[in-house]
This record gives C-alpha cells, sequence and structure tokens, in this order.
C-alpha cells in the first residue's frame, strides 16, 4: 500500500513536471533574419559569454537572455555555460568591470524578447520554439 | 545609427538588469552617449599581533577599516569607441583619504583580437592584476597576494601603467595583451601619470591560451624598462615639484611572470609567478656599468572551493624571496627600506568566504606571515651622547611572524 502511494506521488510530479520539461527542451537560440551567419554550438557558447562580440559582417552582436530562473534559462546554462545563475551572473559582473564586456546581454522574456529580435537586425537571444515563429532560427538546444 | 548608439550606450551594465541590481545609468537629454555608473567597495576589521611594515594596518591590534570606495563608469561612444574610469577613494593607514583615479581608458575595438586603448589601466602582469582589479568583492580572498599590493601600499610590482594598449583574442582561446606605457619613476609611487622621468618606455607582453579543458587557463609575460634613478643629492624635490632625476643613469628592470588557473566545477585554483630583476650601476656614474643585479622571486597559489553555491573556504600560500644582494636603489618598502639580502617573505592563508546574497559578500581569513632577512627603520646613535641622530635602514637576520585576523563585508553596487 505504501508502494503504490510513492508511486502513485511519483507519476504525480512527473506529470507536474512535464510541461516545463518539455518546454525547456525545446529551446531555440534566434537571431533576426538578417543575419544569414551559420553558428554551431561552441560559437553559440562564446558569442553569449561575451567573448566574440561582432559578426564576420563587423557589426556589433546585440546579446539578448531569457530570464535565468525561466525555463529557457535553465537550458541557457545549463546546456550552454554548465554555470549557475550565480556564477553567470558573477561572470558578467566581472566581465564589466574587466571593461570587457561591451555588449552585455539584455534580460529579456517571452514577447519583448521576440519583439527585441525584430527591432535589431544584428541581435541574438533564445527562445522557447513556441515562440520562435518569424524569426530566423540557428540552433536548437536539447 | 543614432537610436542604435542610444541603445548600445544604456546597454553596458544593463547586462546584468533583473539580475543583479548593478548600476545606475545616466544619460543625456542633448544626444551624449548614456554613462553607467556601478561600484565596488569594502568595510572591515583586522587585528595583527604585531606590526611588520607593509603588512600591518597598524603598529599592534585590532582596527576597523574601510576600504577603497571603488566608483566606476564606462560608456558607449559609439563606432566602436568606448570609454572607461575608475576612481578610488582609498583610507590609508594614517587615517587621511586619498583619490586616484586607477583606470581611465579610451578604446577602440574594431575587432575581437585588436582592441587598442590608450589612457591608465592596469599592468598586464598575470592574471590576478588584470582580473580583480580593485573590486575586493570580485576575489574570494579577503586581502590581495603580496606581491600584486598596490604602488602606494609597498607593491613591488607596477600595478598600473600610463599609456597605449593593445589586446585581443583569436578564436575566443589565444589571447594577447600588449603595454607600451611611462613605466616606473625613481620611486614605486606615485605612478607616472603625466610625466615620465626618462624617454625609456616600459613594454609588456601577455599571452595565454584558455585551453580546450573548460576553464583551465595558462598564461607567461615579460615587462622591460628602464627606471630613472634618483640623484644621489636628489633627496629633495626640484623647483618643478618633481624629484631630479640622474640624466645619465637608471636600472634596467625585467619582469618575467607565468600563471596557470582553473576555474571550474566549483573550484578555482590560482597559480602565479613573478621574476623581478634589476641591473643597474652601482656608483650612478656617467660610465654606467650595471654591475649591479638584484633578482627578487615571487610565487602564490590560492586554492578555493564553492559548497552549496555561497560557502567558498579557501588556502593560499605566498613566497617572496630576494638574492644575495639587497635591492638598495629601488625595491623601498612603505618605511622607504630596501629589500633585505636574501630576503624570505613567507604568507599563508585560510579563510573563507559566504555570499549573502548575489552582491554581498562576508569573508573571514587568519594569515601567518614570516619576514626574515629585511631591512627594518633604526635609529643610529651618534655623538658621544649616543642620542637617536637618524633613522636608518637596519638589517635584521631574524624572523618576524605576524599573525593576523580578517573579515570584512565587500559588496558591488
Amino acid at each position: 500500500m505504501f508502494g503504490l502511494r510513492r508511486g502513485l506521488s511519483a507519476l504525480l510530479l512527473a506529470v507536474a513536471l512535464l510541461p516545463a520539461v518539455a518546454q525547456a527542451a525545446d529551446v531555440y537560440v534566434v537571431t533576426a533574419t538578417e543575419n544569414k551567419q551559420n553558428l554551431d554550438l561552441e560559437e553559440i557558447k562564446h558569442i553569449f559569454l561575451g567573448d566574440v562580440t561582432k559578426w564576420a559582417s563587423g557589426k556589433n552582436i546585440i546579446l539578448a537572455v531569457p530570464d535565468l530562473s525561466s525555463p529557457e534559462g535553465a537550458v541557457m546554462l545549463e546546456k550552454l555555460f554548465g554555470m549557475s545563475a550565480k556564477e553567470y551572473k558573477k561572470y558578467w559582473m566581472q566581465k564589466v568591470f574587466k571593461g570587457e564586456a561591451t555588449n552585455p546581454p539584455e534580460n529579456k522574456n517571452g514577447d519583448s524578447m521576440k519583439q527585441f529580435l525584430k527591432a535589431y537586425p544584428d541581435a541574438i537571444g533564445i527562445l522557447p520554439s513556441s515562440q520562435a515563429d518569424g524569426i530566423r532560427k540557428v540552433l536548437k538546444i536539447d | 545609427m543614432g537610436m542604435m548608439r542610444r541603445f548600445r550606450a544604456g546597454s553596458v551594465v544593463k547586462a546584468i538588469q533583473g539580475m543583479v541590481p548593478l548600476s545606475l545609468a545616466m544619460s543625456s537629454s542633448i544626444g551624449l552617449a548614456k554613462v553607467d555608473v556601478a561600484g565596488f567597495t569594502e568595510m572591515g576589521y583586522e587585528y595583527d599581533d604585531k606590526a611588520v611594515t607593509g603588512v600591518s594596518r597598524h603598529e599592534k591590534g585590532g582596527s576597523f577599516y574601510i576600504g577603497d570606495l571603488d566608483l566606476f563608469m564606462q560608456g558607449n561612444l559609439g563606432d566602436n569607441f568606448y570609454w572607461l574610469s575608475e576612481t578610488a577613494f582609498s583610507a590609508g593607514t594614517t587615517n587621511f583619504t586619498g583619490i586616484d583615479v586607477e583606470r581611465a581608458i579610451i578604446s577602440y575595438k574594431p575587432k575581437d583580437y585588436f582592441n587598442v586603448s590608450l589612457g591608465r589601466f592596469h599592468t598586464a602582469l598575470g592574471y590576478w592584476n588584470d582580473t580583480y582589479h580593485h573590486g575586493n568583492w570580485l576575489a574570494t580572498s579577503v586581502a590581495r597576494p603580496y606581491i600584486y599590493n598596490f604602488e602606494d601600499a609597498n607593491g613591488i610590482l607596477p600595478i598600473h601603467s600610463v599609456g597605449l594598449e593593445i589586446r585581443g583574442v583569436f578564436n575566443s582561446s589565444f589571447g594577447y595583451i600588449i603595454n607600451l606605457a611611462n613605466g616606473r619613476g625613481a620611486t614605486p609611487s606615485p605612478v607616472q601619470i603625466a610625466s615620465d622621468g626618462n624617454n625609456n618606455k616600459a613594454a609588456n607582453i601577455l599571452l595565454y591560451w584558455n585551453t580546450p579543458l573548460k576553464g583551465l587557463r595558462v598564461g607567461a609575460g615579460y615587462y622591460r624598462d628602464k627606471i630613472p634613478l634618483l640623484n644621489a643629492d636628489a633627496s629633495v624635490e626640484s623647483s618643478t615639484g618633481g624629484f631630479a632625476y640622474a640624466p645619465h643613469n637608471g636600472a634596467n628592470e625585467n619582469i618575467a611572470n607565468a600563471h596557470i588557473v582553473y576555474k571550474g566545477h566549483n573550484i578555482e585554483f590560482i597559480n602565479e609567478y613573478h621574476q623581478i630583476v634589476h641591473k643597474y650601476d652601482a656608483d650612478n656614474t656617467v660610465a654606467a656599468q650595471n654591475d649591479v643585479k638584484t633578482t627578487v622571486t615571487s610565487y602564490f597559489s590560492q586554492l578555493g572551493y564553492q559548497i552549496h553555491d555561497v560557502y567558498t573556504p579557501y588556502v593560499r600560500t605566498e613566497s617572496i624571496t630576494g638574492d644575495k644582494k639587497s635591492d638598495e636603489w629601488y625595491m623601498a618598502d612603505a618605511a622607504g627600506n630596501p629589500l633585505g639580502k636574501n630576503l624570505k617573505h613567507t604568507i599563508n592563508s585560510v579563510g573563507i568566504r559566504y555570499d549573502l546574497s548575489d552582491v554581498v559578500a562576508l569573508k573571514f581569513e587568519l594569515a601567518q606571515d614570516k619576514l626574515s632577512n629585511f631591512y627594518g627603520t633604526g635609529y643610529v646613535p651618534a655623538g658621544p651622547g649616543g642620542k637617536p641622530d637618524a633613522v636608518q635602514p637596519v638589517y635584521s637576520t631574524a624572523t618576524q611572524t605576524t599573525n593576523a585576523v580578517r573579515a570584512n563585508v565587500s559588496f558591488a553596487f
């Protein structure tokens, strides 16, 4: 009886977490359509860490990152950087104070991220696939 | 471009907007670039069981203190031009507050592999100096490594430079920094910010490699300068307010450095090595022979491990040793004493950092400082009465041990 209850609890927990997991698994790195540059995972990682600040065209890369506590933010931290949210913040603060953060990321979410990416042709950001229609998708992170 | 420029200019510390309450952005309504203001400071308590020049904040005992109040501003001027300034208000051991423009830089950054800057910057002498700057909060430990003490705090490295800097990174892995600067003056402090004591410029290069093993960086560098030495009778200031330099002589300074740093898997492991060589003419004559060579060698290792994202216990060991000759010309400590021949200086520290919030850290540190073969300030008796007549360096081969307890709260704002 006790085992059945525990199994049921686990099942309910899994069902409760399912949307978040599914959403987190469908995360895209997207750029505005004007940018045709192909990027692999390693290049994207360096872009979001501010190591690469220019597109091949020479224009500044404008970064936009999701809320670190959002599902796509969690995927970005884990899959791209292997950092905790705290480490990521400290990383950027250090970069800012070193004078290296010439194009640090804007913090955008959902619709505001989408609007931002549409408004700035040289921007790159991270969106769930369900919200990434109409914007050029570079890479799926899963 | 106008709209874009305003947007870019305001974005500098907005990087982490929503993540940390870091900056105050000020903008002009007439189209000038926005200014992002941020900063660091620390305040704390230090107890030393005895005084050692350059180590203690006081003769003996404990003191509350306020550390550097570091104001940081930077902005995007558009068209790949950027500017940055860092001004520190520092409380000295004499209880007076000094103001220093620690960094003031204008940069042109057209490519990731080519950035050129002009102004006052932190000399690329290794890892620490180019990473933590004046931000105590950024570093894990309470105190800086002794070798990286600032010029006006008994430092023996040219921490700051005024001149030109070229830097860049290839493929996000191979980095270089080249400095061409005024170099040092006849004394470690002040930094030659507006007037170079000679026409020789200091040249410095640092190369580093962010290895494929994530978090592991290795690097090495070399610094070369010719230091203008004081005339024998130049203990008084010249009519122009500066010291009168010997026109014909100087010391060659060569600093080699190397570092291996690993940051990953909650581990912070910093290892740095420096060797400072001075060559000069003992007689300071016109026919300089550079017959005196002194070498000071330093290393430190710091190991920290972060637990539960907030606790970081750490240990650090440091060593500074001198060769058989004392560097009487240049490497004076804060009391004006030369570094001793066969100098042995070791500092061992153990501490813990506790992150109270995203931008506030509480740190606690115990340190033991052992100094052997050093010059201290002593009174030399003169005349039959034997009364103190002059303060002179007195060489001691004894080992002086100081134990210190330090605690501080540091934060970014």
